[in-house]
């Protein structure tokens, strides 16, 4: 018997109750309980943990202009030289027909098959949650950042299933995105005061840019007139609106790069978090997709390998019937948690509640991070 | 007949990414298509009764991620196979290339008894696309290719639109059963098997 348990649950099912230790150090990540996306971003290191609203947008623009900068590096154009000039190139090496793979096309044919690799698996992405996925400005967000994070992670490269990590990650900014918006139609007077008193503070003759902008503000008021709150002072607000009002105002540290919550920089954010959950967050992914031993493993064996037999011996203690049951079918762990692993349970929980799963995967400790995935995961087994 | 266990065929489907792995799997046993397939992580199962000859068998059909490398599943994943199927998409020039590559990873880690004569299967998939005409392996290529590696069966299919699937499984079955050892083949009706049969198979493989 093939070990049909691990279909794809069609009713997934309901988190147990967690721990103690894990409840009171989530708590304290409850900070932006209403913005997950900036919840994982400080999980996962891509931003420091300070309250400082200062500190948060300064460390934001500088992530954001290293990912700019990535991109201006890495994303060729054959008929472009390096420094943009039009000098003319060695056509001799760089020509279309080179087999020399450091001529400008090898690299462009090279991106070319990475690309073809990539867009097949994007298209195949939650195929049934077409309508934000499967958008054109979705899928191209998704496809440069994958793109990017292998042409420089040239010893993982592609790997499938990686595509599925990125996912819920633009999910969860845009999601914040759109309560940003919700908060901005409620409160729309304090954002458009803060603009407007910023504005006459900082030059009375105002640019034509301003100028259209404030118009632009103004029309938006009267079309949703009814709807918003008259706040008398900004001290008055909930501390979670005020912080939303603060992340959002255009005239902070960094001026715009800063805006912590921004449509413009929703690719540099999920880059940015993708890179960490891969490479140093509270779950090092990279290591799943790896087929050869990490340096100094005692097994020999590949990372999953090695997390799928440990995850099979903690089965043996919790559930030491199941565990023979399996053994006795030829059941290798890493048939059902190769998947489990890679794509940290995507598979196995719709979207939403998956969402909930990262929240107490990113939440947990940096290094017991492991311990604490496998620990959940038995508990949802059982 | 009811009471008696089944015996097991076990069939491994390899092929690049993309060339309908999952989609000829699920038509074989579902008998439905979707576009909506998302890409293979590590491996899928499924299974499937099939009468050959008056007798029963479970044939149990493991997918597996075209991107996949073979040391991530272990070699217990590709040993005591009946059969291997080796699929490609005869409008894409690489995945046809790559069907070597797959044949000689499958028996360096599966390692049966007699390489040379262990069951392939060929299947040049996808064949309804743009009415054939975006086609660039032709049959006469695929059949040589699989003459030259020792007579493989091949049949051209389309899983989007169940055409020639069931005649190719019944084909990767017979080829599978074939495989089995003679005296498990022969085993009168009443014996009952129980697990043993599975066992005694895979340890057969290994040496």
């Amino acid at each position: 018997m093939p070990p049909s348990f691990i279909d794809p649950l069609s009713s997934p099912p309901s988190l147990p109750p967690l721990k103690s230790d894990h409840v009171s150090r989530s708590s304290e990540n409850r900070r932006f309980g209403d913005l997950r996306g900036l919840r994982w971003r400080i999980n996962l290191g891509v931003l420091s943990s300070s309250t400082n609203i200062d500190d948060l947008r300064r460390v934001t623009a500088d992530s954001r202009r290293r990912y700019a900068r990535l991109r201006r590096r890495l994303l060729v154009e054959p008929h472009i030289t390096k420094d943009g000039s039009c000098s003319p190139p060695d056509l001799v090496m760089d020509n279309p027909l080179s087999q020399n793979p450091d001529s400008t096309w090898s690299h462009f044919f090279r991106n070319a098959e990475l690309e073809r690799m990539v867009d097949q698996d994007l298209s195949r992405l939650y195929p049934e949650h077409g309508t934000y996925f499967q958008t054109p400005g979705c899928q191209g967000m998704l496809r440069r950042i994958l793109l990017l994070w292998c042409l420089r992670h040239p010893e993982c490269g592609y790997r499938q299933g990686m595509h599925e990590l990125i996912a819920p990650l633009i999910y969860v900014l845009q999601v914040d995105l759109e309560h940003l918006s919700k908060v901005r139609k409620l409160y729309e007077d304090l954002f458009l005061d803060r603009l407007d008193g910023l504005l006459c503070q900082k030059n009375d003759l105002c640019y034509s840019f301003d100028l259209r902008k404030s118009q632009d503000l103004v029309e938006d008021e009267t079309g949703s007139h009814g709807n918003s709150m008259k706040v008398s002072s900004f001290d008055e607000l909930d501390p979670e609106i005020q912080t939303i009002v603060l992340l959002s105002d255009a005239y902070g540290a960094e001026g715009e790069l800063g805006v912590v919550l921004s449509e413009k920089f929703v690719e540099h954010d999920a880059y940015c978090m993708f890179d960490a959950l891969m490479s140093h967050g509270s779950v090092a992914t990279t290591d799943f997709f790896s087929s050869s031993p990490i340096a100094g493993s005692l097994s020999g064996l590949p990372p999953v390998i090695e997390a799928s037999t440990a995850l099979y011996h903690l089965l043996s203690l919790v559930d030491s019937s199941l565990h023979s049951h399996l053994q006795d079918l030829g059941v290798e762990p890493q048939y059902f948690s190769l998947r489990w692993l890679r794509i940290l349970f995507g598979r196995e929980f719709s979207l939403d509640n998956l969402l909930i799963i990262w929240d107490e995967i990113f939440a947990s400790d940096n290094n017991r991070s492991y311990i604490h995935l496998v620990e959940h995961l038995s508990q949802l087994w059982l | 007949m009811a009471s008696r266990r089944r015996m097991l065929l076990k069939v491994i489907i390899l092929g690049d990414s993309g060339v309908g792995k999952t989609s000829l799997m699920n038509q074989y046993v579902n008998h439905k298509f979707s576009n909506q397939y998302k890409a293979t992580i590590g491996a899928d199962f499924l299974t499937k009764e099939v009468q050959f000859e008056d007798r029963l068998f479970t044939l149990q059909i493991w997918d597996t991620a075209g991107q996949e490398r073979f040391q991530s599943l272990g070699v217990a994943f590709y040993r005591g196979a009946d059969c291997c199927v080796l699929v490609y998409d005869v409008n894409v020039l690489k995945s046809f290339e790559n069907l070597n590559h797959w044949r000689e990873e499958f028996l360096i880690q599966a390692s049966p008894s007699d390489p040379e004569n262990f069951p392939f299967v060929v299947l040049g998939n996808k064949v309804d696309v743009d009415g054939g005409n975006s086609r660039v392996i032709s049959k006469k290529k695929a059949k040589a290719w699989c003459a030259s590696k020792g007579n493989i069966p091949y049949f051209e299919t389309s899983a989007k639109e169940g055409f020639n699937v069931e005649a190719a499984f019944q084909c990767i079955a017979k080829n599978a059963l074939k495989n089995e050892p003679e005296e498990e083949m022969y085993l009168p009706d009443t014996i009952d098997m129980g697990g043993g049969g599975r066992q005694q198979r895979s340890t057969g493989c290994e040496c």
